[in-house]
């Protein structure tokens, strides 16, 4: 588990990588306006196979593996909505056993 | 127990009314009127009962009405997966209560409109888009459908379309429509090798209709949460009704040989039948299991469930079409024959369908993409 991410300011952090992969993988139809924090992805023409890359991405890129019970359109749908799965599971995994 | 009860009395149609017509029906490729009618008169249009209990004795219900007639089974099928989505899906809008009430007093038909061309069988792509109308309130949309099950005998479609012009083209909603609102042109044939009584031609829709008619969730959660699941599901189950249908058959016929020539090696392919068709049972068993909690509660469907849905659909198609080969392997010529009563030809021709009705490819890209974030917890 990564150590670099802790301190205040985890959760701004934790939105911008997770905002950069989006806009990376998301695949959204070419003169589509970047995706904010709080946009519907899927409203804004991002796919399944979008939806899976992007989940995938994010779980290498902070070393986590998201489970079954999150991995819901809710989730997948907002840049903000996969930030706050990455910090929970990130609190889940750094708390003192 | 209430739960069966409405398999019950499916099973008796199924022996009775959809046996007996079924053979018309698919050599006509006519709508399978006599036996929508008797399913409609025993009340099996209307909304099952809820719950886990329900959900089981859907299934149930499928199952029975398929070793009867495949097209009456498929066709009771879609219009309960459509009906669900719109008594699940439609809010309070008061057109939708008020169609609600009419359809199950009077056990109205429900059609789906999902298919269009130039979308490459993607549920959840549309082109056209719900527009503007002349007057307040009043919507419009032109579809051009690839299939439409039973269209011309509905009266009422489930109809998908881009929320509006400015939409993407997942950005969808569905639409209530009725009968007299509707204008079908451009009928297509419909010649094909099975599910004949599906009535399944392609059409132009045309219709103005009210913005209240509109179900206001958003057709992905409609999809993902009711319309996918429970096609995969009901689906399944019907396919498994033509699989024990035809599996029952060439057991009768092997057992009567038997008698002939007490002699006879035992048939294997038989076996292999057997086994394939408790592996499916199973499958869907568990499926309804973990559907309940999405369909008939508040659970999300997950990357995980979507996965299941995707794999029993998989499994059932492939595996009951391939009973339905081992049974007629097992049949010789009477198996071969097309009426009789050790006849599978029909069956086999009605299961052929299954793995093109949603095509089994896209569903397997879709679980090998889905498989790397899964990873098989499910």
């Amino acid at each position: 588990m990564t150590r670099e991410w802790a301190g205040d300011d985890r959760p701004t952090a934790i939105l911008e990588r997770v905002t950069s992969i989006v806009h990376a993988h998301a695949d959204l139809p070419a003169g589509a306006a970047a995706p904010g924090a709080d946009d519907d992805l899927w409203d804004a023409g991002m796919n399944s196979l979008a939806s899976v890359k992007i989940m995938v991405a994010v779980e290498e890129s902070f070393g986590l593996e998201f489970p079954d019970e999150i991995l819901s359109r809710a989730t997948f749908g907002r840049i903000r909505a996969i930030a706050d799965a990455v910090n929970r599971l990130l609190d889940v995994a750094q708390a003192p056993r | 127990m209430t739960v069966l009860n409405g398999a019950k009395d499916a099973r008796e149609l199924a022996r009775s009314v959809l046996a007996e017509h079924a053979e018309d029906v698919d050599r006509k490729a006519r709508f399978p009127s006599e036996s929508v009618d008797a399913l409609r008169a025993e009340g099996l249009l209307r909304a099952p009962a809820g719950g886990l209990a329900g959900l089981a004795s859907l299934a149930a219900t499928a199952e029975e009405l398929g070793r009867g007639c495949g097209s009456t089974a498929m066709i009771w099928a879609m219009h309960q997966i459509q009906m669900a989505c719109v008594r699940r899906h439609g809010g309070r809008s008061p057109a939708l209560q008020d169609w609600l009430s009419a359809a199950e007093t009077r056990g109205l038909l429900l059609a789906s409109v999902t298919s269009e061309r130039g979308t490459g069988g993607d549920l959840r792509t549309s082109r056209v888009a719900v527009r503007q109308a002349g007057s307040k309130g009043r919507r419009e949309l032109v579809k051009d459908a690839t299939t439409v099950s039973y269209g011309q005998q509905a009266d009422a479609f489930l109809v998908t379309a881009r929320r509006g012009p400015d939409s993407s083209s997942g950005d969808q909603v569905a639409v209530l429509l009725t009968q007299d609102q509707v204008r079908l042109t451009d009928v297509g044939t419909w010649e094909p090798l099975g599910m004949r009584g599906t009535c399944s031609p392609g059409f132009r829709l045309a219709a103005e209709f009210d913005a209240s008619q509109i179900l206001p969730d958003p057709f992905g959660d409609v999809a993902a949460r009711t319309m996918v699941p429970l096609s995969h599901l009901l689906w399944s189950a019907v396919w498994i009704g033509l699989a024990t249908e035809a599996y029952a058959r060439a057991t009768r016929f092997v057992r009567r040989r038997l008698t002939g020539s007490p002699d006879a090696p035992p048939d294997i392919a038989l076996a292999e039948a057997h086994w394939r068709l408790a592996g499916v049972r199973a499958q869907l068993s568990e499926f309804v299991r973990a559907a309940a909690p999405v369909v008939d509660g508040d659970r999300p469907p997950t990357a995980g469930f979507l996965a299941s849905a995707n794999a029993l659909k998989l499994a059932a198609s492939e595996n009951c079409l391939l009973i339905a080969g081992l049974s007629l392997r097992s049949s010789g010529m009477a198996g071969y024959a097309e009426s009789g009563p050790f006849s599978v030809a029909r069956i086999l021709r009605d299961l052929h369908s299954a793995p093109l009705m949603i095509g089994n490819e896209r569903l397997l890209a879709t679980n090998a993409s889905l498989g790397i974030l899964t990873k098989g917890r499910e």
